[in-house]
């Protein structure tokens, strides 16, 4: 039975209305607020920014919401109308919002504008409303915060972490120096990361370290804290998509076609890979000759090209998952769905390792130990093919 | 206009309008939608009575959707607002004295009070 053309792989990027890295960022907060069931949180009108509310009938109002967030949430994973899905969910949020004081939240209001914005962003190009909409969001923190005595002197983080989080490494380190010093230091450090992120925000040039500077300030807001703030984690990371490059042309990796056991990872990668977004050229085809590597570089591990970087080993698959939507799925799935703080913390804390250089040595450990016994770990060697045309 | 001309101006006017909203922020007490989370941290205590009687903490929280006691993680002037409000609401139903006993980023505590 065909399948209807509107019906979509949640795992497919490509191909849709908007560019895959907007569609991977619409997917993520669809994921978090199905799997926070965040429908539940939306409240009957309450003391609305708009009169208008107070004249809608107050239950149905809210089913309709909650209605519209749900169905809103699946149209963007499981359909190709990104666009349409995307104003469906990111208004059902933002009436709520707007509908209740008590709804009211700056995550919420974040989540929502992310939705709206991504489906008024065009097919082609980068999406500059969502990096402006983030540079708003750093700028508004920033500023508010230099602004506010507390912040200037130390005391609200002082008071935050001793008395609200009871957090035992500030604990220490407050008692190491003179009082509030180490309080001035993280809030001016915050101050300083805010208003720095906002401004790098608008030049792409800066994007990877703003990619870089957002994911590890707000990974380690998470640390910190243990506390995701509701939706607020989440859409702040998944924001970070919109700054990504993303390939214009598929990823060439060149692996090892004599091998069963890289045979089998490929496969394992390709049933993932619905794009697909890897195009697995055999090392026995010369494909190596266009980046310069010779023979016996690839053998030794495994290389991956994509726009303006060409990595190998380790670091290759890294880079190669980094790319696989599934990646990015579990993770978020990961968090929204842990049962406390200290999980939430070392999932982050695990990702964190993986993703930055100081996994280098055990990664490239590890996998030049597989790369070296790769012939003995999989029977099923193949004899070396040339490429096919 | 071709239509993304039209979404783009769409989303630039949502922009500015959040643009606008920070602006307002710095002349206004209630900081709504200027993008400042958890920037203090407000210990609230909430006692309402009306006429003598004094409601219990599930009654407070039905009437502001609150609850009669904890942290909030924004401005305590958004819970002053919301207080302000539901009052001016219910007020057809008979007046209420309200108290809140607040302390913000750990400072000494003070009492704001419905009517003030």
């Amino acid at each position: 039975m065909a399948v209807p053309t509107v019906i979509a792989n949640p795992l497919n990027l490509s191909g849709l209305s908007l560019p895959p890295q907007v569609v991977l960022l619409c997917r993520l907060l669809a994921l978090t607020l199905l799997l926070t069931n965040h429908q539940a949180q939306i409240q009957t009108p309450f003391l609305p920014f708009l009169n208008v509310f107070d004249i809608l009938p107050p239950e149905p109002f809210q089913f309709a919401l909650r209605a519209a967030l749900v169905i809103g949430s699946l149209g963007l994973l499981f359909t190709r109308r990104i666009r349409t899905f995307a104003v469906i969910a990111g208004a059902a949020i933002l009436l709520a919002v707007l509908s209740s004081r008590g709804y009211y939240g700056n995550n919420k209001t974040f989540v929502a504008l992310l939705l709206i914005l991504s489906a008024l962003s065009s097919q082609y190009g980068p999406p500059r409303l969502i990096h402006w909409q983030l540079a708003l969001v750093y700028f508004g923190a920033g500023l508010n915060k230099v602004l506010d005595p507390d912040w200037q002197s130390g005391q609200f983080f002082h008071h935050w972490a001793t008395d609200r989080l009871e957090n035992p490494v500030y604990i220490w380190i407050s008692a190491q120096l003179p009082p509030l010093v180490a309080a001035k230091l993280f809030c001016w450090t915050t101050i300083g990361a805010e208003l720095t992120l906002a401004l790098l925000t608008l030049f792409p040039r800066f994007h990877p370290a703003v990619i870089w500077g957002s994911g590890l300030f707000q990974s380690g807001l998470l640390l910190f804290t243990g506390d995701p703030f509701n939706l607020f984690f989440y859409s702040m990371q998944a924001s970070l998509f919109a700054f990504a490059r993303w390939p214009e042309n598929r990823i060439t990796v060149i692996w090892d076609g004599s091998c069963g056991f890289c045979r089998a990872a490929k496969e394992l990668l390709q049933k993932i890979d619905f794009d697909p977004i890897f195009n697995w050229r055999p090392l026995q085809s010369n494909a190596g000759d266009q980046f310069g590597l010779t023979k016996d570089q690839l053998r030794q591990a495994l290389h991956a090209a994509g726009p303006g970087w060409l990595l190998n080993g380790y670091s290759a698959i890294r880079r190669m998952l980094i790319h696989l939507p599934l990646f990015a799925m579990t993770i978020v799935a990961a968090i929204a769905l842990s049962p406390g703080p200290q999980t939430r913390r070392t999932i982050v804390a695990l990702v964190l390792l993986y993703l930055l250089p100081i996994s280098n040595p055990i990664g490239n450990l590890v996998y030049g130990w597989i790369a070296r016994h790769r012939h003995e770990l999989l029977a099923g060697e193949t004899c070396e093919l040339p490429e096919k045309s | 206009m071709s239509d993304m001309h039209w979404r783009i101006a769409l989303g630039v006017l949502i922009l500015a309008l959040q643009a606008f909203a920070i602006v307002r922020a710095r002349f206004v007490d209630d900081r709504y939608f200027c993008w400042a989370p958890f920037d203090q941290q407000t210990k609230y205590e909430i006692g309402v009575m009306i006429g003598n009687e004094g409601l219990a903490p599930s009654q407070v929280q039905k009437r502001y959707r609150r609850p009669a006691e904890g942290v909030d993680n924004r401005s305590a002037h958004h819970l002053f607002d919301i207080i302000t409000r539901a009052e001016r609401k219910f007020e057809k139903w008979g007046r209420s004295r309200v108290v809140v006993r607040y302390s913000v980023n750990g400072h000494e505590e003070r009492e704001w009070r419905y009517p003030q």
